[in-house]
């Protein structure tokens, strides 16, 4: 079977499905209706155009567009060109997109917006899906392996700028192919397609449905609300849901009956909160809740775990599973050894979801994605940084960040230790603890941010901070007692729907009210 | 436990006219943990986050069946404005 044809390629799968059901809905919802057959024709159409600009095999395109069936119908022509594409998202700073066109240094950029990629080719391709079927082209694409670029993923970079994550068509297609495949995709199935389009959960949404011939759904808002929910379940045949733990958490407190009718639905991006989480799984016993783990170096998911009621119960949290399709995981010591169920260590990827690196930055590559030694067979991993075990049922439990260990005093704290400590005190719902930091750069304390659980009944207030602060007093070494102990209504989130560290830092130094 | 509105603006309070605006007043009120909203108050000076502004258009949405969309509330931050957006909306 020559390369071309691997269903392990992104626009091969897609094609065999176009060629077996043409009339099969790709695309649906915000007034499209976008059959397979003319998503096929129109990446196509839009595939000339780009071989035309000198788009080929090696090449990096950006694409600054709105998310539409336009948009998808480009990525598919960029692959078939044997490009990877890059979206850029429009909420972006005009900064941050000059930045990484920058890095890129691209033959073209695409977009609608002739000033937009500064000092490049600005390629328009502003004709729609349905007109670029009409025109009936033909592309013939060249040979493209599973190995080859996809896309690539923007990530910030604690130094030196936004890093670029070259993912491979295999890393996307991996979980979805198989016979242990993910459930919820495929004919018959319907996703929304809300993810941020320069995020990986993008690719898994919108790749999850057309390389295994099922549908993916616009939604009118963005973000999702709770009834656009509702009327992609009842009108667009929505059956399947990704959803960030802040997100999920929000629909839970306000509408949780917002999630009927649904097949299923996947949660993550964030460690889950068992008080939401039980809230979710009491009302909805009958939809399959899954907690999604994993970094964007090992394209979306690592880990997944079909969550039980007694799961939100362990209290120090959620565990995150066990390792996706085309995917191995394992837990490392400090020297590369494998450690057995209960032992604390480095949560290390290997297997088909692994990017190929990170762009123009070799060292950092060689770095994150070392080849080591298990079992005797020298295998390329992902060091992803994160802290885990393995339990006895063989499921991995996340444990904080490697980064998250400090040094306050001469005594060396995972930052992890203190919030398991607090998160077990009657009347927390959440919290995160965050480091201090003096102007020469050492830690000097840590700060507790929680959110209480409402008060009920006789305990009609919710807890305060002096009593949590004796909570712990009573629990912990002195050294192990944050500094700064505080309650938010809820937690400051950046755009991705993460907790704000930044904003949290700010919280800690500023006096306790944000006066204007 | 709500703050006091006056540790975030200096204006003086204008109360919400209608039973409208007095309703979304208090939806805002109560997602930005204040104890009350006036007209001519803005979402930015509260502090207001993208998260607050999609739990706010949850909350009218599922209250008074509106559809509302949480980058109205920046484009129209001020309370009189959103709500004249979201009774645009409604009709």
């Amino acid at each position: 079977m020559p390369v071309s044809e691997s269903q392990a390629v992104i626009h091969t799968a897609f094609a065999r499905h176009a060629a077996e059901r043409p009339e099969a809905v790709a695309l649906t919802g915000r007034g499209a209706r976008i059959t397979y057959g003319q998503l096929a024709s129109a990446s196509d159409a839009y595939a000339v155009e780009l071989a035309r600009a000198g788009i080929g095999p090696g090449t990096n395109v950006p694409l600054l567009l709105p998310r539409s069936a336009r948009l998808a119908a480009v990525e598919l022509a960029v692959l078939k060109c044997g490009a990877a594409y890059v979206n850029l998202d429009p909420a972006w700073t005009a900064e941050r997109k000059r930045l990484i066109v920058d890095r890129l240094a691209p033959k073209a950029v695409v977009t609608d917006d002739a000033s937009a990629p500064g000092r490049f080719t600005a390629l328009r391709l502003d004709f729609d899906v349905a007109e670029a079927a009409a025109r009936g082209a033909r592309f013939t694409p060249p040979p493209v392996a599973e190995d080859d670029p996809a896309t690539l993923f923007f990530t910030s970079g604690t130094t030196g700028g936004p890093k670029g994550v070259v993912v491979p068509h295999r890393a996307v297609t991996r979980m979805f192919t198989g016979p242990d495949r993910l459930p919820g995709f495929g004919p018959g199935h319907a996703i929304p397609l809300v993810a941020g389009l320069a995020w990986d959960m993008y690719a898994f949404e919108l790749w999850g449905q057309l390389v295994t011939g099922g549908t993916g759904a616009f939604a009118e808002s963005d973000p999702l609300m709770p009834n656009e929910l509702r009327k992609l379940v009842s009108t667009a045949g929505v059956d399947t849901l990704w959803i960030t733990t802040t997100l999920f958490n929000l629909f839970v407190d306000e509408d949780v009956d917002c999630f009927r009718g649904l097949g299923r639905v996947l949660v993550g991006g964030e460690k889950l909160s068992s008080a939401h989480t039980r809230g979710f799984l009491r009302r909805h016993p009958g939809i399959p809740l899954w907690n999604g783990y994993g970094p964007a170096e090992n394209c979306m998911f690592t880990t997944t775990r079909r969550i039980t009621e007694a799961d939100c119960e362990i209290p120090e949290g959620i565990p995150i599973g066990t390792a996706v399709p085309g995917t191995s995981v394992l837990v490392l010591d400090e020297d590369d050894r494998r450690l057995g169920p209960g032992r604390i260590g480095e949560i290390v990827a290997a297997g088909r979801g692994l990017a190929l690196g990170y762009l123009d930055q070799p060292e950092l590559t060689r770095e994150k994605f070392p080849t080591i030694d298990v079992d005797g067979t020298p295998t390329r991993v992902y060091r992803t940084g994160d802290l885990g075990l393995f339990g006895e049922d063989g499921a991995l439990r996340f444990r904080g960040r490697r980064d998250r260990q400090v040094k306050i005093g001469g005594h060396r704290i995972e930052l992890a230790e203190v919030e398991i400590a607090a998160r077990g005190v009657a009347g927390v719902r959440e919290c995160v603890v965050i480091p201090l930091d003096a102007p020469d750069g050492t830690v000097t304390g840590m700060a507790l941010f929680y959110v209480a659980e409402p008060g009920t009944g006789e305990n009609a207030s919710a807890l305060d901070e002096a009593d949590l602060r004796a909570e712990l007093v009573g629990q912990l070494p002195a050294y192990l007692v944050p500094g700064i102990v505080r309650r938010l209504d809820r937690f400051p989130v950046t755009a991705n729907g993460k907790t704000d560290q930044a904003e949290l830092r700010g919280l800690a130094a500023a006096p306790r009210r944000r006066k204007r | 436990m709500a703050e006091c509105r006056e540790d975030f603006v200096d204006n003086e309070y204008t109360a919400p006219v209608g039973r409208l605006e007095e309703t979304v007043a208090g939806i805002v009120a109560e997602v930005l943990g204040v104890d009350r909203i006036g007209r001519s108050d803005s979402f930015y000076d509260f502090g207001g986050t993208s998260l607050q502004a999609i739990r706010i258009c949850a909350r009218i949405e599922s209250k008074l069946g509106i559809k509302a969309m949480p980058l109205w509330l920046f484009d129209n931050d001020v309370l009189e404005d959103f709500v004249g957006q979201l009774a645009g909306a409604g009709e």
